[in-house]
């Protein structure tokens, strides 16, 4: 027969066994848990991961290929003009025996000119070296010099330069928006502002040109500039009235890795 | 009735040993097979030998006072081994070494007073570090989420088998001593005997299973 202290150890035995044993078998549990809430994260984390830089990819591949547009049409509308003329003007004088080429120089110097812009304004080391504000102030003295209309640019808040990528594609949608003016606003003054705050940073382009009634204005230029602030993480607006202009704001969003100015 | 219930077990752990230490064969060469488990098949080798001595003990063969002292130098080899295996599993920490070599150096003291003494306190302090660096491995692996599916890494397996079967180990050996002292049957002190016995099955099926993913991985 069992004597009662005997019976005390061996249930005391057997009592501590099962509260280590269930212990041991929660932290495995745990840990298991744990661990296949991570995993899953982590291939959630992945897939987003992937699905940006296919976005990423995309708008890249969009505004390279608006770039090529760009680059041909000015060299159709201008650089081949001015060089056409330029041409014209030496055949002229061989076939006249007057050789004045002070005019022609000038043709060919302003030709360069517009290689020299055209070469600026693409590229993107502008906009990584000096900031998004300096990109907008050289394509607005770009536009200012075809007198097509007035600009006013301003800039509020303290400058916070983001990362190359973001400022780029907020600058691309800046160019886009001007683009967007000079083909359809039929605008006579236009204001651009460069908005910064703790928490984002927003682009605002105002002109005073035809605008539209409600429900058409959704071309490929507005989608492409919606679909890169959605990329950025930020909002698209756009208001307008049929002769009464048009006002567009691009707000995104501020990383935590900033360097502030 | 205990006493047939434990030789049952024994006799299962014994062929458990077996099977692992096949798997453990089998599997020594595989390209796939982690590198701590590549000696792994003198664990269960020296089980075996030790199934084989368990015999000779109930045949009378070998005195009680030798079979002790092989079991219990067994216990300090299982703990060195199982230790080492957790610390190739936890990235060879310095630390981590320099303890498991101190506590083989007490393992030894005690190892010897359980030898004179027929008690059994060398297996439960062995056992429970074997817990302990266990719960460190499993806060390693809530530390740094990296294995995508736990239930096929090895380690992982190895060392639920390792903690499950120290945690029915410990409270045994910790008062087997004095469970006897207090003059309890023999037929239940072997009911109790059996816990700890099974402990060695639960470990050996845990070690076939971490052998088996490996046979996973490799479909």
């Amino acid at each position: 027969m069992y004597t009662s202290s005997a019976q005390i150890v061996t249930l005391s035995i057997i009592i501590c066994t099962l509260i280590i044993l269930s212990l041991c078998l929660f932290i495995i549990w745990f840990v298991y848990k744990y661990q296949n809430k991570q995993s899953d994260y982590f291939v959630e984390i992945g897939l987003l991961k992937a699905s940006h830089e296919n976005s990423i990819l995309k708008v890249q591949v969009e505004i390279q290929e608006q770039t090529f547009q760009n680059i041909a049409r000015e060299i159709h509308d201008n650089v081949g003009q001015r060089l056409s003329l330029a041409k014209l003007q030496i055949v002229n004088m061989q076939e006249n025996n007057v050789f004045n080429v002070d005019e022609t120089v000038s043709i060919i110097s302003n030709a360069m000119d517009d290689l020299r812009n055209l070469s600026r304004s693409l590229s993107s080391d502008i906009i990584l070296g000096n900031g998004i504000g300096e990109a907008i102030k050289f394509e607005v003295k770009q536009l200012l010099k075809t007198h097509i209309f007035n600009i006013n640019f301003d800039v509020t808040g303290e400058t916070i330069f983001l990362d190359g990528k973001r400022e780029l594609i907020l600058f691309r949608i800046v160019q886009e928006g001007l683009h967007n003016i000079v083909k359809h606003a039929n605008a006579k003054n236009v204001t651009i502002i460069l908005k910064y705050t703790n928490e984002t940073v927003s682009v605002i382009i105002q002109d005073d040109g035809m605008g539209f009634r409600k429900g058409f204005y959704k071309g490929q230029g507005l989608n492409n500039i919606e679909a890169r602030a959605t990329l950025l993480g930020g909002s698209f607006e756009i208001s307008s009235a049929e002769f009464s202009g048009t006002s567009l704001k691009v707000s995104i969003p501020i990383n935590d890795n900033i360097t502030t100015l | 009735m205990g006493k047939f219930i434990y030789y049952i077990i024994q006799n299962c752990v014994f062929i458990s040993y077996g099977i692992s230490f096949g798997a453990a064969w089998i599997f020594r060469n595989h390209p796939l097979l982690p590198n701590y488990l590549k000696d792994f098949f003198l664990y269960p080798l020296i089980g075996c030998l030790v199934g084989l001595i368990f015999e000779l003990k109930s045949f009378s063969i070998i005195s009680i006072r030798l079979y002790f002292a092989i079991i219990h130098c067994s216990v300090l080899f299982y703990f060195l081994f199982l230790s080492l295996l957790l610390h190739k599993l936890l990235g060879r920490k310095r630390i981590f070494i320099g303890l498991i070599f101190l506590v083989s150096l007490i393992l030894s003291t005690i190892i010897t007073i359980d030898i004179l003494y027929f008690s059994s306190y060398s297996s439960a302090v062995a056992n429970s570090f074997l817990l302990i660096f266990c719960i460190y491995y499993f806060f390693y692996l809530f530390k740094n989420p990296t294995i995508p599916v736990l239930f096929r890494h090895p380690g992982f397996i190895i060392c639920c088998g390792i903690l499950i079967g120290s945690s029915l180990i410990i409270p045994f050996a910790f008062l087997n001593k004095y469970l006897i002292s207090l003059h309890v049957s023999k037929d239940s002190l072997y009911l109790i005997g059996s816990l700890a016995v099974i402990s060695h099955l639960i470990m050996n099926l845990f070690f076939i299973k971490a052998f088996l993913c490996i046979r996973h991985l490799r479909k």
